[in-house]
């Protein structure tokens, strides 16, 4: 018999005990880990969804109760490892919204990822469905954690991969009150699998570097990107199997995992074997203009991803020791002599080209400009060129979100997002690039602006999420700066909560 | 046009020229290149610079002829076409190991990884 009394008692008491835990944290919405309707399904329909499947041993029919019980008790793992992959929507929505346990703090947004997933999984996107998502997603107000990768998934089931990876490195940023954990494990999944297979392994290894964060499948991805990159800390091969047994999609990521022991072992050329960079055509060692020229033409002809810091270095070296030794300079007037041309302009010319040819290789290979070094007219010259043209980006993205603040002009939610994160992700990689003194000079004009915005987002769009995302990135950004007003400023806007 | 390009499209290397080709030597490989685009013939179809062999056109002729007309354009490429252009050297391989790189980017992986359908 069941005991009734003792289950209405252990249901009230654990009632309590959410709603307490909920006003503790500031009584919102989203704020603890699961809500009631959790409790109701854990306590009350999963012991009797149980039962049922028990007695069903000697009355067959209890199992199709037992069976709805468990789609109400396992909703969401049910939607990705069902309605998902059958590219199901509709069905992946409403069931996933059922899930209080994995979506509670959004659970309007959790239910729009599995729908938005199971778009990405149509052979043909449905785009009466796609409609159908994106009208349930412009209801979503504010914005929150799983609503932003529901949007981006939404924009990937497009064929907009860009905008989507723009959005799901977004995430990261949204306070964790605000977003299931599980949405950022979809977010992180997406994004390893994306740079997976751009190549950028870097980035997998960063995505999935704890568990609990990356999730099983990011996790596994980031222990293969560890052995690629033949990182000093990655997993052994104990270590790799043990990741992939728990992940899923063993049979598709299998050859990644032996490819990563492969790699561990020394089966693949290592990046360093590439051959140092020459002079691309055998010149007169005392002909400097030649050798620069020659070197200058090695930069350009090699991939930008195989281009190392001592290549540049070795060509802005040659055209500091050319275009300073007076001989091209007094060769290219002779010439313009002959030809009846201006030999001054040429040079400045010649100057102006090497320049921007360095710049753009440079820009394009991701190499920071400390590995520049630090000498020489040329290389000073290209590292100002780098600096400017990094912060010029930011300047303009910081722009162009401080005129709409001031024009009051909104976007939807999730351009808002996308635009926030395009600043961020400039600034970061201005950052990364040029070093401290771009990121002081940047904060000086992304920190106003950037408030501004915030502030503007909080108050009056009510896209709290956001703006307490903004306020938190300038937080950390004034304390790696140590500017003491911006850290009191912020610390405020923080507190102001989600 | 990428830093590259501007190397691969120097008017000397379209023409087959050194730097201190006279005017008339310029006229003359130039029309001389333009009839045999004109008869389709293979030898005048590619054209060496530093940075490998690219294709060659009768527009391409034509316009590198009237670059090397002004003076002051043509000494800036006589400055970048004074590298004389070479034919890819055969790389012969280190050793026996697989050429391709460990960290190559994994093809199909968001299909494989069950993030998108093959469409």
């Amino acid at each position: 018999m069941i005991p009734v009394s003792t289950l209405v008692a252990v249901v009230f008491v654990a009632l309590r005990l959410v709603l307490a835990l909920r006003e503790g944290n500031g009584g919102a919405q989203g704020k603890g880990s699961f809500g009631a309707w959790a409790v109701f399904v854990w306590l009350v329909l999963a012991p009797t969804g149980l039962a049922l499947a028990i007695l069903s041993v000697g009355a067959p029919l209890l199992l199709l109760p037992a069976a709805l019980m468990a789609l109400v008790v396992f909703p969401w793992p049910i939607a990705r490892a069902v309605l998902v992959p059958l590219g199901q929507p509709r069905l992946a929505y409403y069931l996933t919204y059922a899930s209080d346990f994995v979506f509670y703090r959004d659970r309007q947004g959790g239910a729009s990822i599995a729908a938005a997933w199971a778009l990405s999984m149509q052979p043909k996107l449905d785009e009466e469905d796609a409609r159908w998502l994106s009208d349930k997603l412009a209801a979503e107000e504010p914005l929150r954690g799983a609503g932003l990768v529901a949007h981006a998934l939404l924009l990937a089931a497009r064929g907009d991969r860009e905008g989507a990876r723009a959005l799901l490195a977004a995430v990261d940023l949204v306070d964790p009150r605000v977003c299931p954990p599980a949405a950022k494990r979809v977010a992180n999944g997406w994004l390893a699998a994306d740079a997976a297979e751009r190549g950028d392994w870097p980035r997998v290894a960063e995505l999935g570097d704890t568990l609990s964060r990356g999730g099983r499948l990011a996790w596994l991805l980031s222990g293969v990107a560890q052995s690629l990159l033949l990182e000093p800390m990655a997993p052994d091969s104990m270590g790799l199997w043990l990741r992939w047994a728990i992940a899923p999609r063993r049979s598709a990521t299998k050859p990644m995992v032996e490819r990563a022991i492969q790699a561990r072992n020394g089966a693949f050329i290592e990046p360093e074997d590439d051959a140092p960079l020459a002079p691309i055509t055998p010149t007169d060692a005392d002909d400097a203009l030649a050798t620069a020229l020659s070197l200058h033409a090695a930069v350009l002809a090699r991939r930008t991803e195989e281009l190392r810091a001592d290549d540049v270095r070795a060509a802005l070296s040659a055209w500091d020791a050319a275009l300073g030794d007076g001989v091209t300079e007094r060769r290219l007037l002779e010439r313009a002599l002959v030809l009846g041309a201006s030999g001054g302009s040429t040079i400045a010319r010649v100057r102006d080209a090497i320049e921007g040819d360095l710049t753009a290789v440079v820009l394009a290979s991701g190499l920071p400009l400390a590995q520049l070094g630090e000498g020489g007219d040329v290389a000073s010259r290209v590292r100002a060129r780098l600096r400017d043209g990094l912060l010029t980006e930011i300047e303009a993205a910081s722009d162009a979100i401080r005129r709409r603040v001031d024009d009051q002009r909104s976007l939807p939610a999730a351009d808002e997002w996308r635009e926030w994160a395009n600043l961020a992700a400039r600034y970061r990689h201005g950052v990364a690039r040029a070093g401290m003194d771009l990121r002081r000079l940047a904060f000086a004009k992304v920190h106003p602006d950037a408030c501004a915005y915030a502030v503007w987002l909080f108050n009056e769009r009510k896209e709290r999420p956001l703006g307490n995302a903004i306020f938190r990135f300038l937080l950390a950004e004034a304390e790696a700066q140590g500017d003491q007003r911006a850290i009191a400023l912020q610390t405020k806007n923080v507190a102001c909560g989600v | 046009m990428s830093a590259r390009d501007k190397i691969r499209e120097n008017p000397f290397y379209i023409l087959g020229l050194r730097p201190n080709a006279t005017r008339a030597e310029i006229e003359r490989e130039g029309q001389k290149l333009l009839g045999m685009l004109e008869l389709k013939l293979a030898a005048a179809s590619r054209y060496a610079t530093p940075v490998g062999a690219a294709p060659r056109t009768a527009d391409d002729v034509r316009r590198a002829m009237a670059e090397l007309r002004d003076p002051e354009r043509r000494l800036l490429h006589e400055v970048w076409a004074s590298l004389p252009p070479v034919a890819p050297a055969p790389s012969e391989p280190i050793d026996d190991r697989p050429r391709e790189k460990a960290d190559a980017p994994w093809e199909g992986a968001m299909i494989a990884l069950g993030w998108r359908a093959a469409r």
